[in-house]
Order: structure tokens, then C-alpha cells, then sequence
């Protein structure tokens, strides 16, 4: 796997969104880190670019907002995933992977 | 889908405070951020700049948020309002000529909407609109189509049976009485008799009591309107069980009905009274079998209009069989219970009175958006610097047109307001002055709907070509070099505006200017008769109202005939009473083409037409009515035995002997109709009598003659000539007329004086309704052509400014400015003629008594105030410019 950064594919930054939301709520900042952490920063998202992708994703029902507060008292918005967000990661998920196959199975040609 | 727009409508609602909270996330990542990068070692500052670089653009992933809620158009929208505004403030005269024009223009259009409508499709003032409230309308043919028939009560009780059609059917009868309240004050009222369940069936309720009772022992009771219970009990709460008596007999008072209730027909100007039918005998002496009956009917559910009128016009039919004068084709149809649709014969005037209100509607329209237009197009082009500055920063040229229509529809939606105001206003004051108003003027749902339509539809066709015409520009062009403007292409359009709204300003005013002059004419052309007061009309209800010729044998009629005979007399015995002559009232040719008679005429030209309008008259009626005679003699008894022979003796006016045979006498002289059917009225001329002096003395374009009746009248109408002012005399002339023929109903008792004073109270309300109307239409055309020429020289002031500081004298330079303007106003003028003309020839062909000397001068002086205001117009800023420093013009721009 190469550093460095890594341009999204379209699409692909809401499914990221969905599922790591979906395996544990949590804020917009928080989200970026997790994105860099889990990717071993392959995958850089500009962190401010994230929030408008939060707020279609929320104006679309898929996500639904609740502030709280953090663990040093500072107040922040937390997003979880509604069930119909549900449904469309799982509907992103099997795009995904017909994708992947099809590529896969044209890389193997030898 | 629901939740998709509930989360729309939440994001647009909330719109402020979503924004807080994106702003405070937003903050909130980036102090999370610093917080993070200063622990791994740098200054605060630092590190704050490392984290903002890291989050990327704020105020561009801002905006991105705004969109992705779907609410960034909203966003600009506000903004735009918001600009707009600013502007305005920044332009207000300019702003204040816009909204004015606009609004006088929408105004004009909402009353003429709002009367049309009123007229047209809305019920009688005080009733509610409902799908199933209609009029049963009888007819007969007439001599132009159909016309109305009251009905008689049976006919009445015949559409009521029809209970598959209609869940209820009242009938009513009008008649004037005379209502006494405890024997102090009397006032003359509309005494409506009603068949049961008068005001159930129209929805009505008294505002006290419970209307009427039609139980016998409870006949004698009485409704009175508002404006009644106003004005003679001064709106006393304890009302009820109190008395009036109507024509000496006493009426407890059951009710009182709601303000602005008239009935289903406002019948004169006389506050109404309700009173049950069955108390008709006591008040009326006529037989209640005559007709005399209106109807109303509630159609039963499910029911249509169609057939409605198939089931009655099936009963009107029967009716015909049974009347002793077959023949008349008697019929009746169900229409919606509208204000002003009681005579089916009117039916075709409505479709015309649509046309023509929204022909001048649409015309005042294209004259006020074509103002608008070239006023915006003014001010947009002035504003051509800032809208090449706003393309150079980045503005698409989509983006400032947007800004320029949003301005056009801020300013019309202002212009509508004030348009509403003004016709709410207007309405208001009509319906306070005018008490007989028998429509509901007001502004409704659909007046609100149709003028913000208009008004925005208006603001936005007319902004949108000025705001495509100034973003043409390159910015380049435009910063590079101000003096293009000049002579650029915004001159052209400017022209062409000039050009157009002349062209069409000159037909609106001349036909402006000719209703006015009509009104204020027809309002001179009305002399009073010097005995008016002297003179009195005494009407009767007939039962029989229609043409008896075919029915003279009928025994019926010949009883009547005696008893109208045994009135005449009657009346002549009354002391005071000079002549009593019956009145036929009836017109035989109307316009009718007439030329001399060649077998007379020897040196005038057979060719020469002339109309004449021929009343028949009774022997005496010239006399009663105090007009002299000049020459020959009056109709005599003997002359409607001419009718066989063909040669019918006619007496004319003074102005006809004059204008046709000059100085000769005309006695014994014969003209002939010209007529393609054989039959042809010859009039002998037997008399001149003087005609009443016309106070414009221009020719009329139809002479009026008296000629004899073929039989005696069959309508029960009189004229009195009394030697003492007559009203005085009126209880008695009653009194006599109720004792010799106590069948028949007095309809009409009143002095030629009191009648032509309303005549004139109408007359001279429509007059300055007209030209209240017209003047301000003139202003606005005025306005507008103003505003229109001066804003094009307006945009010159840079090449005056020019020429003047290369030594042109200012006087030169007016001069060729004037010059110019006069060149597009003449252009404007000759392109506008046709359209006059063709304006001005249909409103002649509409109605014949044009008078002839007006057409030319209105033409002329509309053409010279057309030419006056575009040379104030033109003159006005031109000298101004020429006047001002040309440093300082120049430095200006």
C-alpha cells in the first residue's frame, strides 16, 4: 500500500461516513481522525470538507444529529446512523462489492 | 417522501439556527484541532494556523453546507431582497416613478377586474356565492332578441313542484309603498312580498328575529332592511313587536336583515321591507294572478343547471298554451344568481362588457409594463459600471441578471400592495357614496390572486429585457471606456421604447379622452323641462303587460280598457289637474334609415339619408310636456286610422325642419324609410314642435319624430299636467287612481323634475367616475412618456457634457436634443395613428350618437398633448444638462 494521499471515489466518502457511524456514533471531529486512523492515513479527508457531506447526509434522513457533551464538557454534536441510512449502506455495500469482484476478476486476467 | 419534506421544511425554518450550530461545529473541530497540534510542541498561534489550514476554505465549506442543506437559494434570495432594497434607497425617486406607475396601472386593472367580476360572477350584494343558488329567469321574444317576463304565481308554484329539480323555489313581487314608523317619520320604501321561506332559501338570517311567518294569523308582519331599521328606529335593540304601518296598514316588525342585504334584486333606490305574500291584498290592489313574480330556486343535490333549465323551459311552455296571446314564445331557463344577470336579454352584453373592460384592461397593461420597462431599462444601464465591476469579481452574468429580475419583482410585489390599497380604498368609497350600489364591489380572494399575478408576471416579462440588454456589455468594454454609452446600443432600445410608448399611449388616450368627453357631453345634453315639476308620470301595473293586438276581442281587455278609460277621467275631475295623456312608450323605428320621398322632392337629392328615431304619441302629449308649437298642427284620434293607409301624419322638432328643408316650410312634406322588407313607414310631416335646445348645438347624428298610435295602449301609463307644483297633489292622485282601479298596483308615481334629477344624480355619478378614470389614466400615460423620453436624455448628459465643453452654446444644444425627441415623437405618432383610428371607429360603430364635432378635436388635442409631453419631456433634462459644468458631468461619470 502506498502513502500519501488518496483521492475519493465518488460515492465512497458517504459510505465511509455510514459505516463508521453506524459501528459508533460519534462527532464530526472525532469521524476525521477515525477516517486517518483506521486508513493508516491513506485515505486524507480534508476534515472541513466532511461537514458539508454530514449535513446532505443528514438532510437526506440518513443521519440524525444530537448534541451532547464531550468528555472534557465541551458541547458537540453527535451523529448517528438512522435505518434508513441503514439501508443505503447496505445498498452502497453491495455496490461495493459487485465493483470490487468485476475489478478483481479483470486483474487477475493473466 | 414526507420526512424528505418535513426535513426541507425544518432546514428552511430553522434556517438560523442550523446556521449557529454549523458555524459552533465548525469552531468547535477547529479549537479540537489546535489543541491537538499545540500538544505536539508548537505556540498557539501556530498551531491555530496549522488546524485552519487543515480544515480548508471556512467560509467556501460554509456555503458548501448551506447547499447541501438545500437551502443556499433561499440564502440568496434574502440577499438579493436585501441588495434591492439598498438600492432603492440609494434611487428613490426613480423607485417612487416605478411603483407608481405600476401601481396606478395594476390599480386601473384590479377595478376593472374587480368590476367585471362583481358584475359579472358574484351574487347579489348581502348573499353568499353558492353552486346551487340560482335564478329562474322567463323570457319572450322581443324585438332584439329575448326578453325578460315576470311570471305569475302559479307558473311560481308550477317550478316548485318540481321538487326533483330543486329543494326550494321562492317567489317575490316588488312594489313602492309608503312606510309610516309611529306616525312620525315617512319614507318611501321597496315593499318585496315573498313567497315562504324567503330567507331560508337565499341563507339570509335576520340579524333579529326570525324572518317571517307566512301562518295567517300571522300575515301582517314585516322585515326591514338595515338601512330602514337605521334610519327610522336609529338601530333601537328592542325592535321586535314593534309597528310600522306600510300604505295606512299596520305590520308588527319580525326581523331585521343584515346590513348590505338588498334581496335577490336590488329593485331602485328605495331601502327595502320584506312582508309576507299573503299580506299582498292588504297593500296591493292588484290581482295576484298577474305577472308580476320574480323566482329564486336551491337546486337539488346532484342536480345540473342544464337540467334545470330543460325542466322549467318544459313549464314555461305549458304556461304559453294557456295565455290568451300565443305567439310570444315565452320560455325560461336557470342561471347562477348573479347580480346583474335577472334579464336573459343581457346575457350577451356581459360577454361583451368582458371584452371591452379587458381589452382596455390589457392596453393599460402593455402601456404601464412598457413604461416600467424602459424606466428599468434606464436605471440598468446607469448601472452598467457596477455591474461590470460585480462580473469582473466573479458574478456570472446568470447570477447579476437574477439580482436585476429580483429587483423587478420586489418592486412590483410593492406596486401591487399599493394597488390593492388603492382599489380596497377606491371600492370602499364607491360603495359609502353610491347608496344603490347593486353590486358587491370588493376585493376578494380572487382579486388579491389576480392582481399579484399580474403584478409579478408584469414586473417580471417587463425586467427581464433591460436586465438581459445591460449585462450585454463586456467588462472590459465597460471599465475601459465610459464614453461607448454615448451613442451605444442601449440608445436604440431607449428609442424604440420612446417610439412604442407613444405609439400606444396616443390610441389609449384618445379613446380616454373620448369616454370623457362622451360623459361630460351626454352629462350637458341633458335640459331640464321648465315645468318638470308640473308634470307627473302615474304608472300602473297591467295585468296583462304584453302586446294585446292579437287578442282584442277578449272580454278581459275590453273590462280593462273601460276602467282605464273611467281613471283617465277620474283623473281629469281632480282639481288642479290640467291634462291627463296616456303614454304608449313605445319606439317604432329605432335609428331608422329614412330618405326624402320622391314623389315630393324635387331638388334635393333622393340619395340623402338621414335616421330618425319614431316614438308614438297620444294627441296632447306636446302640449303636456310644454313644448311649443312652431308650425301645422299636433296628432289627432283620427290620425291612427293612417296606419292602413301607409302615409302615417308625423310631428318633428325645429332642428329636423331646419336641418332638412332649411327655410322652407316643411308642412305637408314626405320622407320614406329605406328598407329592403316591404314593409316601409311613409311620414307625412303635419307639425313642428320646438325642440328642447341642445346645449353643444352639434348635429345629432338621429332626429326624434312623434307619430300616432295604430290602437290604444294596452299598458296602464299616464302623464298629468297639474297648474300648481304637483307634489302636493300626489296623496290625492293616488288616492283617486287606488279607488278606480284598486286591481292595478301604483309602480310609479312621481314629477318629471324628481326624475330627471336622478337622471342627472346618475348621470353626473357616472361622469365623474369617467373621468376621475380617464384623468388618471391620461396622468399615467403622461407619466410614463415622461419618464420614458427623459430618461433617454438623461443618458446623454455625457455627449452634452462633451459638446459643451468643446464650445457648444446650450442653447444649440437643446435645440438638437429637442429636435430629436420631437423626430421620435412624430415617429411615434404617425406609427400610434392607425390604432387610434381603428380605436376611435369602433367606439363609433358601438354607438351611434357620437357626437361628430368631438372626434376630430379629441384626435387633435390628444395628438398635441402627446407631442407636449414628450417636448416638456425632452426639453427639460436636456437644458438642465446643457446648464451644469461639464467638468462636472464628466468627472460624474
Amino acid at each position: 500500500m502506498t502513502s500519501g494521499n488518496t483521492p475519493f471515489l465518488t460515492g465512497t466518502l458517504e459510505m465511509i461516513v455510514l459505516q463508521l457511524l453506524q459501528a459508533e456514533p460519534t462527532n464530526g471531529y472525532e469521524l476525521t481522525l477515525r477516517i486517518q486512523a483506521i486508513s493508516n492515513e491513506v485515505l486524507n479527508v480534508n476534515s472541513g470538507s466532511l461537514y458539508p457531506a454530514l449535513y446532505r447526509l443528514e438532510q437526506r434522513g440518513l443521519l440524525k444529529p444530537k448534541w451532547g457533551l464531550s468528555e472534557n464538557g465541551r458541547r458537540m454534536k453527535v451523529y448517528s446512523v438512522t435505518p434508513a441510512g441503514q439501508k443505503q449502506l447496505a445498498q452502497h455495500r453491495a455496490e461495493w462489492a459487485r465493483f470490487t469482484g468485476a475489478l478483481t476478476a479483470i486483474l487477475d486476467v493473466t | 417522501m414526507m420526512n424528505r419534506v418535513s426535513l426541507w421544511l425544518r432546514s428552511v425554518l430553522l434556517r438560523r439556527r442550523l446556521e449557529r450550530e454549523m458555524q459552533a461545529e465548525m469552531a468547535e473541530h477547529i479549537e479540537r484541532s489546535t489543541d491537538r497540534i499545540q500538544a505536539r510542541g508548537m505556540s498557539r498561534k501556530a498551531a491555530r494556523r496549522e488546524a485552519l489550514r487543515e480544515f480548508g476554505n471556512v467560509g467556501y465549506l460554509q456555503e458548501e453546507g448551506r447547499l447541501a442543506r438545500g437551502t443556499g437559494w433561499l440564502d440568496t434570495l434574502i440577499g438579493d431582497i436585501r441588495f434591492a432594497f439598498r438600492h432603492f434607497a440609494r434611487n428613490p425617486f426613480s423607485t417612487v416613478t416605478i411603483i407608481a406607475v405600476l401601481s396606478i396601472g395594476i390599480g386601473i386593472n384590479v377595478l376593472l377586474y374587480t368590476i367585471v367580476q362583481s358584475y359579472t360572477a358574484r351574487p347579489p350584494v348581502g348573499i353568499e356565492a353558492s353552486d346551487d343558488l340560482v335564478r329562474i329567469r322567463g323570457s319572450r321574444r322581443g324585438t332584439s332578441g329575448r326578453a325578460e317576463r315576470a311570471f305569475t304565481l302559479q307558473e311560481i308554484e308550477s317550478y316548485a313542484a318540481l321538487d326533483r329539480h330543486f329543494t326550494s323555489v321562492v317567489g317575490w313581487t316588488s312594489q313602492s309603498v309608503t312606510a309610516v314608523s309611529a306616525g312620525v317619520e315617512e319614507v318611501t320604501v321597496t315593499a318585496t312580498f315573498v313567497t315562504d321561506g324567503y330567507f331560508p332559501g337565499l341563507r339570509v338570517q335576520p340579524i333579529f328575529g326570525r324572518g317571517l311567518s307566512i301562518d295567517g294569523d300571522e300575515a301582517q308582519t314585516v322585515v326591514l332592511s338595515h338601512d330602514l331599521w337605521t334610519r327610522l328606529f336609529a338601530e333601537a335593540p328592542n325592535i321586535l313587536g314593534r309597528t310600522i304601518t306600510v300604505n295606512e296598514v299596520p305590520f308588527t316588525i319580525v326581523g331585521v336583515a343584515p346590513r348590505g342585504f338588498y334581496g335577490a334584486l336590488r329593485e331602485g333606490p328605495a331601502p327595502p321591507i320584506w312582508l309576507p305574500l299573503s299580506s299582498y291584498p292588504s297593500i296591493s290592489s292588484a290581482s295576484d294572478d298577474a305577472e308580476l313574480f320574480r323566482a329564486i330556486g336551491r337546486l337539488a343535490p346532484g342536480v345540473s343547471r342544464e337540467e334545470a333549465s330543460a325542466a322549467v323551459a318544459v313549464i314555461a311552455g305549458v304556461t304559453e298554451q294557456d295565455t290568451p296571446t300565443a305567439g310570444n314564445d315565452l320560455s325560461a331557463d336557470v342561471a347562477p344568481l348573479l347580480a346583474a344577470n335577472y334579464d336573459p336579454g343581457n346575457d350577451s352584453q356581459v360577454v361583451l362588457i368582458r371584452g371591452i373592460f379587458g381589452t382596455l384592461g390589457l392596453l393599460v397593461l402593455l402601456v404601464t409594463c412598457l413604461n416600467t420597462s424602459a424606466l428599468q431599462t434606464g436605471l440598468a444601464l446607469a448601472r452598467r459600471r457596477e455591474i461590470a465591476i460585480r462580473t469582473s469579481l466573479g458574478a456570472t452574468r446568470r447570477r447579476v441578471i437574477r439580482q436585476l429580475v429580483t429587483e423587478c419583482i420586489v418592486l412590483a410585489a410593492v406596486a401591487g400592495v399599493a394597488a390593492i390599497g388603492v382599489t380596497y380604498a377606491i371600492t370602499r368609497i364607491l360603495m359609502v357614496l353610491v347608496v344603490e350600489m347593486p353590486i358587491n364591489l370588493s376585493v376578494d380572494r380572487s382579486t388579491l390572486l389576480f392582481t399579484f399575478t399580474l403584478a409579478i408576471a408584469a414586473g417580471t416579462l417587463f425586467g427581464v429585457s433591460p436586465a438581459l440588454h445591460a449585462t450585454r456589455e463586456s467588462v472590459a468594454g465597460e471599465l475601459k471606456d465610459t464614453a461607448t454609452s454615448v451613442a451605444g446600443a442601449g440608445g436604440r432600445l431607449q428609442s424604440g421604447l420612446v417610439v412604442a410608448q407613444i405609439a400606444l399611449t396616443q390610441p389609449l388616450a384618445v379613446c380616454v379622452a373620448l369616454f370623457v368627453s362622451l360623459a361630460v357631453y351626454e352629462f350637458r345634453d341633458s335640459p331640464r323641462n321648465p315645468y318638470g315639476d308640473r308634470i307627473v308620470s302615474l304608472r300602473l301595473a297591467s295585468a296583462r303587460p304584453f302586446d294585446i293586438d292579437s287578442a282584442l276581442d277578449s272580454a278581459t281587455i275590453l273590462a280593462e280598457r273601460v276602467e282605464t278609460e273611467r281613471l283617465v277621467h277620474a283623473l281629469q275631475e281632480v282639481r288642479g289637474v290640467g291634462a291627463v295623456v296616456r303614454e304608449p312608450g313605445s319606439i317604432l323605428f329605432n335609428y331608422g334609415p329614412f330618405t326624402f320621398s320622391r314623389a315630393t322632392q324635387d331638388k334635393q337629392s333622393a340619395d340623402e339619408r338621414f335616421y330618425l328615431v319614431g316614438r308614438t304619441a297620444m294627441p296632447g302629449y306636446l302640449d303636456l310636456m310644454g313644448r311649443r308649437r312652431l308650425l301645422g298642427r299636433d296628432l289627432q284620434p283620427a290620425d291612427s286610422t293612417a296606419h292602413e293607409s301607409g302615409v302615417l301624419p308625423t310631428v318633428i322638432g325645429d332642428d329636423m325642419a331646419r336641418a332638412l328643408w332649411g327655410d322652407s316650410n316643411p308642412i305637408g312634406q314626405r320622407v320614406e324609410q329605406v328598407s329592403t322588407t316591404s314593409e316601409r313607414f311613409m311620414l307625412e310631416i303635419v307639425g313642428v314642435y320646438e325642440e328642447p335646445s341642445d346645449a353643444t348645438g352639434t348635429r345629432r347624428s338621429a332626429f326624434m319624430v312623434f307619430v300616432p298610435m295604430r290602437h290604444l295602449p294596452s299598458n296602464r301609463s299616464f302623464w298629468l299636467r297639474t297648474t300648481e307644483p304637483a307634489e302636493q297633489m300626489m296623496g290625492e292622485i293616488r288616492g283617486v287612481a287606488r279607488e278606480t282601479v284598486p286591481r292595478a298596483a301604483i309602480t310609479a308615481l312621481r314629477t318629471v323634475r324628481s326624475m330627471e334629477d336622478e337622471e342627472r344624480f346618475m348621470l353626473w355619478g357616472a361622469t365623474t367616475l369617467i373621468s376621475t378614470g380617464g384623468i388618471i389614466a391620461l396622468l399615467l400615460a403622461a407619466l410614463g412618456l415622461y419618464a420614458v423620453v427623459s430618461f433617454a436624455v438623461g443618458k446623454r448628459m455625457s455627449e452634452i457634457a462633451v459638446r459643451v465643453a468643446l464650445g457648444a452654446q446650450p442653447r444649440q444644444i437643446v435645440r438638437h436634443i429637442a429636435r430629436d425627441g420631437l423626430r421620435l415623437s412624430l415617429l411615434g405618432i404617425f406609427i400610434g395613428l392607425p390604432l387610434s383610428i381603428l380605436a376611435l371607429r369602433t367606439i363609433i360603430n358601438a354607438s351611434p350618437d357620437v357626437p361628430e364635432v368631438s372626434l376630430s378635436a379629441v384626435t387633435a388635442i390628444v395628438a398635441v398633448g402627446v407631442t407636449l409631453v414628450a417636448a416638456i419631456a425632452t426639453w427639460l433634462p436636456a437644458s438642465r444638462a446643457a446648464r451644469v459644468d461639464p467638468a462636472v458631468t464628466l468627472r460624474r461619470e
